[in-house]
């Protein structure tokens, strides 16, 4: 290729084998020994090149078709095909245990991977008979949090549970089914239903709990939650 | 070093342009080797800014009583000191230097330029400064505050006035392909950055419309104003090195007019999954992939030139780090191609493996590229040596190994990052453990390249300061200096 040169108007073309020994001037200054400014081969592009881009090319039309959801401002989803009607479906239940799986990496950090909590401070999980007994004492807590001592067997915990209110009546209840079936705990799964109407019977609540008042809270009849709006299957 | 030199197959044009090119360089000394050291000295700050920014994702408590380089403020320091500081830098000084070669008349404007390296300059310091007081806008890449676009907007001006100056009064027939993509450069980069400030400062985007506006802006400093620079200094350097014209006018034409043409779409495959229109995405996309276009015929035309030249590896600085700099863009525009499809941006993104990928945009083919243009230039300016060979070997092996290693562990841990993540049975407390080894490797390995760093800034500094009359002749890698190997080999 080097023999196929472009001649640039300004400087003649030139073959580059030199047989000439260099100067030994040309060595002292580094703008002196330099080679002439660079130019152009003309080479062709090679076909399987052009071929290749057009399959690319072929590629990208085949996605675009496919992916663009009609070039509407409003479809955000990928998969739409034009001329279907927009989905209104919603999207399937998430698995209560899945979905509690994930929202206990906050718990995590206190009570422990492995649900044994801290002594005097971050109380139990397993085994615990305030996570196994009636669900209604938890989702209060997850909802305005938990302050003073609690005495869980016989052994006492002073750590400060913080509210949990912006998860939604979803998260709440998948993360109380989740800890209520997790390592040896084998209780039944929080119904959403049940932490709306908790939600709702206690939104005028501004201060954390403390146990002596869940204590008296659990006495009252619960709210009822007999009439959920849309039952949520909330089986493991 | 000066790369070239003799080669036994070619003969260095000493008579012809021998003038011209000295009156260029004399009149682009004061101004390109100001941007060079202000380079290289953001070079350091952005390097040491790395350092902790890196030690502190492994060891959180490190330096953490000082409010001013807490995470959120050092690491953005980092990227703006090696984007605004270094590359914009190194980079426009380079682009003056080549353009005015290229059209072969002296740099206009001899006493306002170097004025511009002080203003550039005044902008990042400021910028930082800022930045480091807890002002900054959070905005990725325009972290500096918005006021900071009159400083930078000014010089790229007075870039652009000088770029159209120089090609108006050329004495060239014939536009080398380094000339266009320099003049994309210059063009592209005041359009995209004044539009990414003063959408969103005029309030004409908001929301989720600056998050796009955002990502192409930032996806299109790669692209557009990077990129252009780097492969420019590319196609000058490996033919002037070799002395071989570059393989193909065609390719050169494809290459350049396809990254024109699809660059520009492809910032929004940072948004896949984002709350935006789907074709906006599904575009993005299918730019990107269309980046095989450019970037294959790019690396062919490369290739072909290279071949037959491989050998001047062993001894040309220059070579050697523009070479490695010309294989790390066919990679990294490769994997940053299929990085955008959804199936694997599901996995990649949001993890160490996007961190991965830009640094092997950005350093191993920029930065090197960049490295091997001062090794080639600055000896020309200030008609000295570069003064040591076992320095240069130490920058050019801690530099190439480190990033090497870099980018393996990061990206190693970054898809398993992104594979666990995915999976929401595994506490986000195990895959920080997982990657916390691979983060103590990117500190090791950034060890590794701020030394090599200082090595160069010593060659720099060495250079720009003494005028060594004894050494003469280039300094190669084979070469002790002031002993020219090559040379007894060839009698």
């Amino acid at each position: 290729m080097s023999d196929r040169i472009i001649g640039p108007g300004d400087s003649p073309p030139q073959k580059y084998r030199v047989e000439a020994e260099p100067d030994p001037a040309a060595l002292v200054a580094p703008t002196m020994r330099e080679m002439s400014e660079p130019t152009d081969g003309i080479a062709p592009t090679p076909v399987w090149l052009l071929l290749f881009f057009f399959v690319l090319a072929g590629w990208s039309g085949y996605y675009i078709a496919r992916n663009a959801g009609g070039f509407r401002a409003d479809i955000y989803n990928e998969h739409y095909i034009a001329g279907a009607a927009p989905s209104l479906e919603k999207p399937a239940p998430a698995d209560p245990l899945v979905l509690g799986r994930q929202t206990f990496n906050v718990c995590m950090q206190c009570h422990q991977d492995t649900g044994k909590g801290i002594p005097g401070t971050y109380p139990p999980l397993e085994g615990s008979p305030v996570v196994l007994g009636d669900p209604a004492t938890p989702v209060r807590i997850l909802l305005h949090g938990l302050q003073g001592d609690i005495t869980i067997e016989g052994a006492t915990y002073n750590g400060q549970m913080p509210s949990w209110d912006r998860f939604s009546d979803e998260q709440i209840a998948a993360v109380l089914t989740y800890v209520r079936q997790a390592w040896t705990n084998s209780a039944h799964p929080v119904d959403p239903a049940l932490v709306a109407a908790i939600r709702k019977q206690t939104g005028e609540r501004a201060q954390p709990w403390t146990w002596p008042e869940l204590v008296i809270a659990s006495k009252t009849p619960p709210p009822s939650a007999t009439e959920p709006a849309e039952p949520k299957p909330a089986k493991p | 070093m000066s790369a070239i030199a003799v080669s036994p197959e070619a003969a260095p044009d000493v008579t012809a342009d021998y003038v011209t090119r000295v009156q260029i360089d004399r009149s682009c000394r004061q101004t390109v080797l100001g941007y060079y050291a202000s380079a290289v000295a953001w070079l350091l700050i952005g390097s040491l800014a790395a350092l902790i920014t890196s030690v502190k994702m492994h060891h959180p408590e490190f330096l953490g009583n000082y409010e001013w380089i807490t995470f959120g403020r050092i690491r953005p320091v980092h990227l703006n000191t090696v984007v605004y500081g270094w590359s914009s830098m190194v980079g426009i000084g380079t682009t003056l230097w080549l353009e005015a070669r290229l059209c072969k008349v002296r740099l206009p404007h001899r006493a306002l330029l170097p004025a511009t390296v002080i203003i550039w300059n005044a902008g990042v310091v400021w910028g930082v400064y800022e930045v480091l007081a807890g002002h900054s806008t959070g905005v990725e890449w325009l972290e500096f505050p918005p006021q900071v676009l009159g400083i930078f907007g000014f010089v790229l001006l007075v870039l652009f006035w000088v770029s159209l100056k120089m090609f108006n009064q050329r004495h060239v027939h014939h536009t080398y392909v380094s000339q266009w993509y320099l003049f994309g450069s210059v063009v592209w980069f005041p359009i995209l950055y004044s539009a990414a400030i003063l959408l969103p400062t005029t309030g004409m985007v908001g929301g989720a419309a600056w998050a796009t506006t955002n990502w192409w802006y930032a996806h299109n400093v790669l692209g557009l104003y990077v990129t252009p620079m780097g492969l420019a200094t590319i196609y000058y350097l490996i033919p002037k090195v070799t002395g071989k014209p570059i393989y193909s006018y065609h390719l050169s034409l494809l290459g350049f007019w396809a990254n024109a043409l699809f660059y520009s779409w492809i910032g929004t495959h940072h948004l896949v999954g984002g709350p935006l229109p789907a074709w906006i995405i599904t575009l993005g996309i299918v730019g990107s992939i269309m980046m095989f276009v450019p970037v294959t015929t790019v690396a062919i035309n490369h290739h072909m030139t290279m071949i037959g030249k491989f050998h001047m590896l062993k001894t040309s600085p220059t070579l050697r780090f523009v070479v490695f700099g010309a294989v790390s863009y066919t990679a990294v525009s490769y994997q940053g191609s299929l990085e955008a499809l959804r199936s694997v941006s599901h996995v990649a993104h949001f993890t160490h493996y996007t961190i991965a990928h830009a640094h092997l945009g950005m350093y191993s083919f920029y930065t090197m590229t960049m490295f091997g243009a001062m090794y080639y230039i600055v000896p020309r300016l200030t008609r000295n040596e570069w003064s040591s060979v076992p320095l240069i070997k130490i920058h050019f092996w801690t530099t190439s190994l480190g990033v090497l290693a870099y980018f393996c562990a990061l990206s190693w841990a970054g898809w398993y990052e992104g594979e666990m993540m995915n999976n929401p049975l595994i506490p986000f407390i195990k895959i920080v453990d997982y990657t916390k080894p691979y983060l103590v490797a990117r500190s090791l390995s950034g060890s590794f390249m701020t030394i090599g760093h200082i090595a160069f800034a010593i060659l720099v500094f060495r250079i720009l300061r003494s005028s060594d009359v004894s050494m003469i002749g280039p300094t190669l890698f084979t070469s002790k200096r002031g002993m020219m190997r090559w040379r007894r080999k060839e009698a």
